[in-house]
């Protein structure tokens, strides 16, 4: 049966911190896929269909396309996606922040620094 | 100016009041996105050229989500946004009937049970691609819903009477 979907972001934070930090941008973006997708496998009961351009009810990792610079920051990148942003640092570092500016998850790289510590 | 950037526009002129933000894309296949909100409503829509525009009232919880509503044009994708701006009120995602289910937090057992069917039966309900609207209509019923029907027009949306539509006998 579904598991409720806050329930499985929950889970997907919890995994995502608990994993050894990674050490660069493309790193930190292939860990943050895999665990996703590995929640969603075992608890979402929705296809993993990206392609389909509409909602089904699974949680999906940012598009690589949907990348985007971030001003005064040239050692992070940000994803957007539907209701938050997902800012990815050079060291491998991590944030998710909601539309509302709060902050779902922050992650530090392999060098300990979080995002907002690049410069 | 391409397709969503018209569509602020448009929304501009109809909304002076709306906070109206365009995020671009950086890449040629990314999604352009613009943020509108209204007296603290606010909708998402998610445009890419080869797909049209994604409309969704999103929650704290649609991380990873991809658009609730999806019109290909912009006449279409302005309406809508015209329409949850005036009315506060939330795009609907699309759910496929054994996500429903599982949403009421049902088994198939327990709606076979329900409808004195077997549980093959129920199996088979939720996978077939053309369903009698009789049918759809006691598989909601079953799971404590109610069906409505409703029919989306450029200016405005309408509910079709499902009793119509359905013969004595309730098929």
């Amino acid at each position: 049966m579904e598991v409720p979907k806050r329930e499985r972001l929950d889970e997907f934070f919890r995994r995502l911190l608990a994993a050894p930090a990674v050490g660069s941008a493309d790193e930190a973006m292939q860990q943050l896929s895999n665990i996703l997708d590995a929640v969603e496998d075992e608890l979402s009961g929705v296809p993993n269909v990206p392609d389909n351009w509409r909602e089904d009810g699974r949680i999906y990792p940012p598009k690589l396309d949907n990348v985007h610079p971030v001003a005064r920051h040239p050692n992070v990148k940000r994803f957007r996606s539907l209701g938050h942003s997902t800012f990815v640092g050079i060291n491998g570092s991590l944030e998710v922040v909601a539309r509302d500016g709060s902050v779902e998850l922050s992650k530090p790289g392999l060098d300990g620094r979080s995002v907002w510590e690049l410069g | 100016m391409n397709d969503l950037e018209h569509l602020k526009e448009r929304l501009a002129v109809r909304f002076p009041d709306a906070t109206l933000t365009i995020d671009k894309a950086e890449t040629a296949t990314g999604s352009w996105w613009l943020d509108a909100e209204l007296l603290g409503h606010a909708v998402v829509i998610e445009w890419r050229a080869d797909r049209g525009f994604g409309v969704s009232t999103p929650t704290p919880d649609d991380y990873g989500s991809k658009p609730h509503e999806v019109y290909e044009t912009a006449d279409a994708a302005y309406c809508r946004v015209v329409d949850l701006l005036l009315s506060q009120t939330w795009t609907v995602p699309g759910l496929t009937l054994q996500q429903i289910r599982d949403s009421r937090h049902l088994s198939q057992a327990e709606i076979a049970s329900r409808l004195r069917i077997n549980q093959g039966a129920v199996s088979r309900m939720e996978r077939r691609s053309d369903m009698r609207l009789g049918t759809l209509r006691t598989l909601i019923s079953a799971m404590g819903g109610e069906l409505q029907l409703l029919a989306r027009f450029p200016d405005r949306t309408v509910e079709i009477q499902v009793d119509q539509l359905l013969s004595d006998d309730g098929h």
